[in-house]
């Protein structure tokens, strides 16, 4: 099927030219037919990659090693969910994805405004189409996931160790979704321009489109520092790796453009700013893609660098930023402001003020990510850069963008009287001042910033409490409805509003969680032998004894460890080293089996208030220069034994040595019990091991946060109340006494 | 096989992707009119959404006590009066028969009903 599925990317490439020049002739032309094929091209895309990714899966469930991508990062012994996520952890297999992705968000967007924006959609979707054919052309010419081998081997390398966690299934399909999600209002705002339509229509068609890639990119960054935390064997959950950074830059402008567009939908303002924002954003998934991709600046996440690939990217986003920056220019006359601010004083000067702040903190993250490029263009040597060079300036940022998410709400459009605003701010800023005055006397100014960001958490969280107090107050006097029944209805009636505010809660929850978790963590290093103890963070930790454990796929080197408070026994931790075999036939029979890719198991006891976590390092504790090297003998010694049998076999008939090499051969459960042999030496001769051990206050904060900002998203994604389903009418309005149809009655007081 | 599956789906394509260009010559042949009124009353309409939105906001603001009584009439009647341009400009891009501009109804737009209705279902 290898020879379909190529054929089928060059079908969805000329589906693609088909696509661009059909829609930009029935845009031009104004004929319907040529549009709507245009937009079928779209749909077909979607098909054709489906069908295609569908082979691809198809090839690594079956361990079909003669494609080459599945050689490379999929094996006999890769559990079956893994296998299926593992077309994604090849640079060809996630292309692949992108164009997935790309192509079936672009079909709902096309579908659902199939009957509207008609200057607009044809344009948007010769730009979408514009994606897929670089994408396409990538995957065909460049990164194709269907090529094969003539000669495949009997077993694959297998997929990275540290991609075999849940997380990491669906952590890329998540970021491509919100990558490929703002090509889309990207391509209506480029369209707007094009087809000097630049009204409320396009964005009224993308907004939810904004919010779920918005919704998709938080989720994937969550689900990428959960994996960090549990996976990776440090202890944290963002190192403001390049690759981390890509994804959270064009969340940064998505945040910013979800808040100052509702400005453009209310007041007709910030028409430049927004089209400017959007067009920014989409150009940042684009770069957030090519980090990925080209490997230019080192990351765990990033691929192997690929000079075409990189070519063609670059080529791509100087195309998207010039063409952006020329159509903004071009009909800046189109995009006046209908109106101007009325009060400084108001919601939308704070959400201008907070786009500012979000906007300097994107600047600031691409700045510093790009910094060793730019350094290495400027001096010839890569300078490279870590957390330090990011918080003085995020941290600060942070801080007024938490700020700002508790006075935002509490103003109203327009304008703010003084005795309005003393009201509003009265509880929560009571709140944050008594929280500020009470962590201050608690843990002086030794971890200033963590306590003032404590302080605005608090005063966000309670001007949430007290908008929902409010506005349960209001349904009750009004309608006589319980609390329960008010803040159901109260949700249900502004979904948007209250989406956000609980959204902004989940922000100010996280950040609380980031903040302890930074500021008042205590980590060290204990070598260990077992029945010894190492003292951290108000605990006592116990190495008790060491275990090993073997499977088909990995073997590990572990320790069970017993955490005490005072004398009492709170947890019982098990960490492991974990080692997969490698695939190099000079490592030995044997050894092969201990130098392959590893991992850490890491020992995790997590509640509301802290986390125990740990981490076993069996090499560094040793005593020699080698990892392992206690084992290291046994392992040479058993090498020599296993590859003179190996030898002695080769020299047999064919007929003999197929039948002594067969997977049933006694020779491989031999090799086994030798493996678990030297693998109890761990146990019966245990050498001291290194440990890192953390204690972290609130980390679990910052997971429920991110679950309370999904849940605040999934709300405000849900479509509004169709206050338009009744056709109104001027004249309905405006007729004497009588209830206007359609447009909103004041309600009783 | 391969040969025979790929050219099963190489047509399905050409005819799913081409279907819109079958229709009969003389409904292709000449150019359809631009659709510039469409997209002129989706605006107005995204508008009026907008609008209608605003008034609600508005009025949830007043009630949870952000505006002032004296703040929220004004905002209030001004963004109804916005919401009857729309409306207005709406009915005529639709092609509805013009409103006679009437001073007193125009007043009474100003003079908002609030006859104990609520507010639209979703």
């Amino acid at each position: 099927m290898a020879l379909v599925g190529r054929a089928l990317l060059v079908l969805a490439l000329l589906v693609c030219v088909y696509g661009i020049i059909a829609s930009l002739y029935g845009a031009r032309t104004g004929r319907q037919g040529w549009v709507d094929s245009g937009r079928r091209s779209v749909y077909a895309l979607a098909g054709v990659a489906v069908i295609a990714f569908a082979i691809l899966e198809g090839a690594f469930l079956r361990n079909d090693f003669s494609y080459n991508v599945v050689a490379q990062a999929s094996s006999t012994t890769t559990p079956t969910a893994y296998k299926a996520a593992a077309v994604w952890s090849t640079q060809q297999g996630s292309l692949l994805l992108w164009i997935l992705l790309l192509s079936f968000w672009s079909s709902l967007i096309l579908f659902l405004s199939r009957r509207r924006a008609r200057e607009i959609a044809p344009y948007a979707t010769a730009i979408l189409l514009g994606f897929g054919l670089f994408f396409t052309t990538l995957t065909t010419f460049f990164a194709n996931p269907f090529a094969t081998t003539s000669n495949p081997p009997t077993e694959g390398a297998g997929l990275d160790p540290l991609l075999r966690h849940a997380t990491m299934m669906m952590h890329p399909p998540l970021l491509y979704s919100g990558y490929t999600m703002l090509t889309i209002p990207f391509a209506f705002a480029v369209a707007a321009l094009i087809a000097k339509r630049t009204g409320a229509e396009w964005i009224a068609l993308t907004r939810r489109f904004a919010l779920a890639a918005w919704l998709c990119l938080g989720v994937g960054i969550m689900l990428g520092a959960r994996w960090s935390y549990v996976e990776l064997g440090w202890g944290g959950y963002w190192a403001w790796d390049p690759v981390e950074n890509a994804a959270l830059i064009p969340w940064l402008l998505a945040t910013a453009f979800l808040h100052s567009i509702m400005i453009q939908e209310k007041r007709g303002m910030l028409r430049v700013w927004n089209m400017s924002l959007i067009l920014a954003t989409g150009c940042s998934a684009i770069v957030g893609t090519f980090l990925v991709r080209s490997g230019i600046l080192s990351s765990i996440h990033a691929f192997v660098s690929d000079p075409t690939l990189n070519i063609s990217f670059v080529i791509l986003i100087g195309i998207l930023v010039a063409g952006s920056v020329f159509l903004v220019i071009w009909r800046r006359p189109l995009l006046r402001s209908e109106a101007r601010l009325d009060s400084l004083i108001s919601r939308e000067a704070i959400f201008l003020f907070q786009n500012m702040v979000l906007v300097a903190l994107a600047l600031v993250v691409f700045w510093i990510t790009f910094f060793p490029l730019i350094s290495e263009a400027i001096t010839g040597t890569q300078v490279s850069v870590g957390p330090p060079a990011f918080e003085p300036f995020v941290v600060p940022l942070t801080l007024i963008v938490v700020l700002l998410a508790g006075v935002g709400p509490i103003l109203a459009w327009r304008r703010v009287t003084l005795a309005g605003l003393r009201r509003s701010f009265a509880f929560p800023g009571a709140v944050g001042i008594a929280a500020l005055v009470v962590l201050l006397a608690a843990v002086g100014t030794a971890h200033l910033f963590a306590v003032v960001l404590f302080a605005c958490a608090s005063f966000v969280l309670a001007v949430v409490v007290q908008e929902f107090w409010r506005g349960i107050r209001a349904r009750h006097a009004m309608a006589g409805e319980s609390p329960p029944v008010a803040v159901v209805a109260l949700v249900r009636r502004n979904r948007r509003r209250y989406g956000g505010y609980i959204v902004h809660a989940g922000l100010a929850v996280l950040l609380v969680g980031v903040a302890a978790s930074s500021s008042f963590k205590h980590s060290r290093y204990a070598t260990l032998r077992p029945g010894q103890s190492a003292a951290i963070g108000g605990y006592r930790i116990k190495y008790v004894r060491p275990t090993v454990a073997a499977s088909s796929q990995k073997i590990s080197l572990g320790a069970v460890l017993q955490v005490y408070s005072g004398s009492q026994r709170v947890a019982r931790l098990h960490s492991a080293y974990e080692m997969y075999p490698s695939q190099d036939p000079s490592l030995g029979p044997i050894g092969r089996f201990f130098s392959g890719s590893t991992e850490s198991h890491i020992g995790l006891n997590s509640g509301f208030l802290r986390d125990i976590w740990t981490d076993v390092d069996p090499c560094a504790g040793g005593g020699s220069s080698s990892c392992l090297g206690p084992l290291q003998p046994q392992i040479n010694r058993a090498n020599a034994q296993m590859e003179k049998a190996l030898t002695e076999i080769n020299k047999l008939p064919a007929a003999e040595q197929r039948h002594l090499l067969s997977s049933s051969s006694p020779l491989w459960a031999a090799r086994n019990a030798r493996i678990v042999k030297i693998l109890s030496l761990y146990t019966h001769h245990p050498w001291p091991v290194t440990f890192l051990m953390i204690v972290s206050p609130l980390v679990m904060w910052l997971w429920i946060g991110g679950l309370i900002m999904v849940c605040g998203a999934l709300i405000s994604l849900r479509p509004v109340p169709a206050l338009s389903r009744v056709r109104a009418r001027a004249a309905d309005y405006v007729s004497s006494g009588r209830r206007t149809r359609g447009l909103p009655v004041r309600e009783p007081a | 096989m391969e040969f025979l599956i790929f050219l099963a789906i190489l047509a399905a394509v050409v005819v799913f992707v081409t279907r819109p260009l079958w229709r009969p010559l003389d409904q292709t042949a000449e150019p359809e009119p631009a659709p510039s009124e469409a997209t002129e009353v989706a605006d107005l309409e995204a508008a009026r959404d907008a609008k209608f939105r605003e008034i609600r906001d508005a009025e949830m603001d007043h009630r949870t006590g952000k505006l002032s009584q004296a703040d929220f009439d004004l905002i209030d009647r001004s963004l109804r009066a916005e919401a009857v341009q729309i409306l207005r400009d709406l009915d005529r891009a639709r092609g509805a028969p013009a409103q006679p501009e009437d001073p007193q109804a125009a007043a009474r737009a100003d003079r908002i009903p609030s006859g104990g209705e609520r507010l639209p279902s979703p």
